[in-house]
């Protein structure tokens, strides 16, 4: 428990990890073959906790919001805080930063709770990491 | 003799300060089994549904002490019969709480059910640890159904004594607590196993539940606010009381026929006595005597009227 409605994390572990990025520095940084920043390197990292290839999905922000909420995309990044419009649309994990008054957030696909379960341990973990380089970066 | 004011013999007044102390005491239980759930709500259309209707029985209770409060206040120029019907007014704000949120809550979950929008249960942190979002709201569930169930329970033999509709509908409203909490919980286990459209079904069960909670109330102000005789308390059966009243008197020997009309008011029960007197030497005292005597008979009985009358029209066709 949980479980997931349509199996996201059975389907992603050892499979494909389809991820939307936003550009957003130092969040998202686009170096067209990899992904770099804060959210970049997390999406690498939960990618390889579960052998998973990464397959980067370039779109415009509000066609990786349907296609997350649809379950074709499995996690976007871009930077967003938890007072972003479509929140309802999405499962939004739990903050790995606070910053400015802004709470930072990845969206998953809403219902799929073993995956977002999956996700909120990893943001936990990634906390420390984060809260590190962001400070480094603000320096 | 209408304007004497009502006083609750010893007994009734013991339990009327009983039953002001249990509404305290389920306010404040509910209300912080009504956070609890608040708290861990999320984004659950179950949870949300619960915690409402959580808070939403708190609203009988409140009622309840209003009345008690108003209700004995003596009749004025303006309200010549008293105040004992605050009660059913209570009743009737409650009854439309009740019915308007649950229906709103209906549409909101038959709405997320057909649009197919799923429930994002994730992770919250318990003593440093992360923890499935969904067994701690099963746990706050659990919690209020026994909250729930507990001041329900404490009520029941109290309206029973006080035969009052007002505190069986409240108590009942918290005993039928458990089944929406239970519905919370089944959908969770179920969110839990995969089944999305479990969360909204849940919610949807409970909301149909608040109706006809709400829908029960109205129905009984509504007979009250139509001078429906007395009812036994919980069922819609008739009581006997008119008929032991209207024996009582025609057992008095200046009494040759009697007939009998009462309506609850409130807490009380009040009405019209027509007599055929076997003569009129001595009738008004025979009158005031009887009143007096009606009284005694049954400590609801207020502000009885006794008619003298030629002969008895039957009063119901």
């Amino acid at each position: 428990m949980p479980r997931d409605p349509s199996h996201t994390l059975e389907r992603v572990r050892g499979g494909t990890l389809r991820v939307g990025i936003v550009q957003n520095d130092p969040w998202v940084v686009d170096r067209g073959s990899a992904v770099d920043g804060i959210e970049g390197r997390f999406a690498v990292d939960v990618a390889s906790a579960i052998g998973a290839r990464i397959e980067w999905v370039r779109q415009p922000e509000f066609e990786l919001i349907r296609l997350v909420h649809d379950r074709k995309v499995q996690l976007v990044i871009g930077g967003f805080d938890t007072k972003v419009r479509w929140a309802q649309e999405v499962a939004l994990t739990r903050p790995y930063l606070e910053r400015d008054r802004k709470s930072h957030v990845l969206a998953a696909p809403p219902g799929e709770n073993a995956w977002l379960m999956f996700l909120d341990q990893r943001v936990e973990a990634f906390k420390d990491a984060a809260t590190r380089t962001a400070a480094e970066l603000s320096q | 003799m209408t304007r004497t004011p009502f006083e609750f013999p010893p007994e009734q007044s013991r339990m009327r300060e009983q039953a002001r102390h249990y509404a305290w005491r389920s306010i404040v239980l509910i209300t912080i089994s009504g956070v609890a759930l608040y708290l861990t709500t999320g984004r659950s259309q179950t949870m949300k549904t619960a915690w409402i209707t959580d808070l939403l029985s708190i609203v009988p209770s409140i009622a309840l002490l209003f009345a008690l409060r108003r209700e004995l206040q003596p009749a004025t120029e303006r309200y010549p019969y008293g105040h004992f019907r605050v009660i059913s007014i209570c009743f009737l704000l409650t009854a439309t709480v009740l019915l308007s949120m649950g229906v709103w809550l209906l549409g909101e979950s038959s709405l997320k059910l057909a649009r197919q929008e799923r429930p994002p249960i994730g992770a919250m942190m318990l003593l440093g640890h992360p923890v499935w979002a969904g067994w701690t709201m099963i746990v706050a569930l659990a919690y209020s159904m026994f909250t729930g169930m507990y001041v329900g329970r404490i009520k029941q033999p109290i309206a029973a004594k006080l035969h009052s509709k007002a505190i069986e509908a409240e108590s009942a409203t918290n005993r039928n607590e458990w089944m929406s909490e239970g519905a919370a919980i089944i959908g969770l286990v179920l969110v839990g196993l995969g089944q999305w459209w479990a969360d909204a079904a849940a919610a949807a069960v409970i909301s149909v539940q608040i109706v006809r909670e709400g829908w029960q109330n109205l129905r009984q102000v509504v007979g009250d606010l139509m001078d429906e005789a007395p009812t036994k308390l919980g069922t819609h059966e008739l009581e006997e009381l008119p008929e032991r009243v209207r024996q009582a008197v025609e057992r008095l020997d200046w009494v040759r026929q009697a007939a009998v009309r009462l309506r609850e008011h409130g807490h009380l029960v009040t009405g019209e006595v027509f007599v055929v007197p076997r003569s009129d030497a001595g009738l008004v005292s025979n009158i005031e005597a009887s009143v007096r005597e009606l009284h005694e008979l049954d400590w609801r009985l207020h502000s009885i009227t006794v008619m003298p009358v030629s002969h008895i029209e039957p009063l119901v066709p």
